[in-house]
């Protein structure tokens, strides 16, 4: 193949492939590693009357942990979409996907096949990057699923349809971890949201960039 | 290269003893960390096991540094070092809970049609996509090509094959991209989608 005839490609992928710096923490890594043996600047210190304090920490966390999962059973009527739901939409093979990295596109997209309306910013944090949306059809109504991810991490942004009005507030109704999934839901208007998420991204960010930490 | 006048010096410290100066094992690193990232990042596509294959890749260069054979390049013996990682990498385990993933895989099912997959190789970053959906050897090839800037016979000595095999890979390389991103141009062009 001559040069000039995938000069367009190979700057293509001369820019989309470029080098990039290491993470500052790679060398800590290294550093820490039992195979380097390099001892780290500042080892911990473990003293033994931490212990205790260790151990009534760890009861306190694991009994607020186990309320919080009974009160989120109890009122797992009220939350936005329940787990049976997520199940169904996850396990559904069905629906019309919409590939898009345009909030603006994926609004309308939704809009145009379900009642569902899903105000995306069109301003975010760099660390968003939208992947596409979603329609599953769930209990005789539509789903929506907007899939994006915050750095490497993915998100998935659920939204449906709820009878009545839930008011304008953006009230979150639960906060659950299970299984290295974090589930967050809330009622505004009347539209239920769910947010799923894996990992340390705050996904948050993909309407409120840098308005607030973790969740 | 910088390295060069002082690589010499920085090898003869690190193999001194049967345990390398950390100094100057430091100095190798500093020298070398971003290229080996970089390869690592773009071979898998994902910052976190970069990270892994980087970390594992310099525990390599620590623990082997006592053997290297100067007649030999240095870079050269790096370089494996970071692809064998690379191809060694095991699938790690997913990444993301079943929930997740099962909704994700919502996007990404089998039995699409050809235009979908175009465009979720359009969506997800164009080149890169394709790039990370090639045949691991194929995916080297043009990481070192296009990330690194070797040439064919640096590469070939790199993977240990012809020179010839590395040109011919590219070209296939080459070509498969050429069809799908003239084809995400054309769709993007006439508004193809749904």
């Amino acid at each position: 193949m001559a040069e000039n005839e995938h000069g367009w490609l190979e700057n293509e992928l001369r820019h989309q492939l470029r080098p990039v710096a290491a993470p500052a923490g790679l060398w800590d890594r290294i550093q820490l590693s039992p195979m380097t043996g390099v001892p780290a600047p500042h080892p911990p210190l473990r003293p033994f009357w931490f212990m205790p304090v260790f151990a009534t920490l760890l009861v306190f966390m694991t009994a607020g942990l186990l309320w919080g999962i009974r009160q989120s059973r109890t009122h797992l009527r009220d939350i936005a979409l329940s787990d049976q739901e997520l199940r169904v939409l996850a396990d559904s093979s069905n629906g019309q996907t919409y590939p898009s990295d345009d909030p603006i596109q994926i609004r309308n997209w939704v809009k145009r096949h379900s009642n569902i309306d899903i105000e995306l910013p069109t301003s975010r944090s760099e660390a968003i990057h939208l992947l596409g949306a979603k329609l599953v059809q769930s209990r005789g109504s539509l789903i929506a699923a907007v899939a994006y991810k915050v750095g490497a991490d993915s998100a998935t942004l659920i939204v449906s349809r709820r009878n009545g009005n839930a008011g304008s507030k953006h009230l979150i109704s639960r906060v659950n971890t299970a299984g290295g999934t974090s589930l967050l839901s809330w009622n505004m208007r009347e539209q239920a949201y769910t947010i799923a998420w894996a990992g340390v991204g705050d996904p948050c960010l993909l309407c409120h960039a840098g308005v607030h930490g973790r969740m | 290269m910088v390295l060069e006048d002082t690589q010499k010096e920085l090898l003869d410290r690190c193999q001194a003893t049967p345990r390398p100066d950390n100094d100057a094992f430091r100095a190798l690193f500093e020298h070398y960390k971003d290229r080996i990232y970089s390869i690592a990042l773009r071979y898998s596509g994902d910052a976190s096991i970069a990270q892994d294959i980087a970390q594992e890749t310099f525990l390599k260069l620590f623990a082997s540094i006592g053997s290297f054979r100067r007649e030999a390049n240095f870079d050269s013996w790096l370089y494996r070092m970071v692809v064998n990682a690379c191809f060694d990498q095991k699938r790690k385990t997913r990444r993301f809970a079943p929930l997740v993933d099962g909704i994700l895989d919502l996007l990404h099912s089998p039995g699409e049609s050809a235009l979908d997959e175009v465009m979720r190789a359009e969506m997800s970053g164009q080149v890169r996509s394709v790039v990370e959906s090639l045949p691991p050897e194929q995916r080297m090839v043009v990481v070192l090509r296009y990330t690194e800037g070797l040439s064919y016979e640096e590469i070939a000595a790199i993977l240990g094959c012809p020179a010839g095999t590395i040109a011919s890979r590219l070209n296939r390389v080459h070509k498969v991209l050429e069809r799908r991103l003239v084809r995400v141009a054309h769709i993007k062009k006439t508004g193809g989608m749904n």
